[in-house]
């Protein structure tokens, strides 16, 4: 870790702050063990709580919460917190001009609803989401954006899914 | 000041925009127009307006660098858009406005939901850890 980032971390990691903070994202990473969410998605989770503080009070918002909609929402930032806080460095992506943005998300969303079809085909979310450990509101919220998708995402649902290269190749994935 | 599109700013653009949140003539019109005061930041009145930006606030908490600007009622839909801006910070990100994910505002909840994202953003942003889609000129 640079000298740049642990001095952005939000709490000292020796502190009997930080070792708190610890404690209380291992009891919600507990709850979400028994409400069914994957064992992945908690430990990347509490790890990534460990590091952010935003992380960390998205897993408070969560425990604390009782409407199930909203905790599902909760479940799909923090998810994408996760793939945020897992990018090694920055990267300088390709311009996009504004006369291009609506053909793109034409593109991305013909892509989804294509790859969607095959999910479904496949046993369709919920079944997706116990294969990719990919939480199914997340799951739902990547389906249901012109977003651009994540290799990563994609990786892991073709792999789930047995899906070719061909199959998940888009100009626009990130 | 040089104004950053991150791919959170893209993503979210590219989302609201297809889900008719706003239209290309209000993109042109009013938002873009407004985004590019940021290359003169802070000189112009706007940026006195409280109703056009102010500082990202969590539970009457300032959000270091995390600011946010403000469009009430926008469009046919009269939604109220935000659009959260990382600005001042220090050494090599001095001097750069980080256009950040833009969202409409519903209910509280989520807008705790959004700041928080911010937060972790706004901190991946001084890491370096992110990804730069072009400047506005």
């Amino acid at each position: 870790m640079t000298g740049n980032a642990r001095a952005s971390n939000y709490f000292d990691e020796t502190s009997e702050l930080a070792n708190a903070c610890r404690v209380e994202s291992y009891a919600i990473g507990a709850e979400m063990k028994k409400v069914g969410l994957p064992d992945n998605f908690i430990v990347a989770a509490v790890m990534t709580a460990n590091d952010f503080e935003g992380v960390f009070n998205l897993l408070k918002m969560w425990a604390n919460e009782s409407d199930p909609a909203e905790r599902d929402a909760i479940v799909s930032d923090i998810q994408e917190m996760i793939d945020d806080c897992a990018q090694p460095e920055k990267v300088e992506g390709v311009y996009v001009r504004f006369d291009d943005l609506d053909r793109i998300a034409s593109d991305v969303r013909k892509f989804k609803d294509s790859l969607r079809a095959l999910v479904d085909e496949r046993g369709g979310i919920g079944k997706l989401a116990e294969l990719t450990a990919i939480p199914q509101p997340s799951l739902s919220r990547f389906f249901n954006t012109a977003a651009m998708p994540r290799r990563t995402t994609l990786h892991k649902i073709a792999r789930a899914l047995n899906l070719s290269q061909i199959q998940i190749a888009t100009e626009w994935s990130v | 000041m040089e104004i950053i599109i991150t791919q959170w700013a893209l993503d979210s653009y590219l989302d609201l925009k297809h889900a008719n949140q706003f239209s290309a003539k209000d993109y042109r019109g009013t938002i873009r127009p407004d985004v590019l005061l940021l290359l003169v930041f802070p000189d112009h009145p706007k940026f006195a307006s409280g109703k056009f930006w102010s500082p990202a606030t969590i539970d009457g908490n300032v959000l270091s660098a995390g600011f946010k600007m403000k469009w009430h009622n926008l469009g046919e839909r009269c939604v109220q858009l935000r659009l959260p801006v990382g600005l001042g910070f220090a050494d090599d990100l001095a001097g750069k406005a980080f256009l950040l994910h833009a969202y409409v505002k519903t209910d509280p909840k989520a807008e705790a939901r959004q700041l928080e994202k911010m937060r972790t953003r706004l901190q991946l942003i001084r890491q370096s850890k992110f990804t730069e889609r072009g400047r506005l000129t």
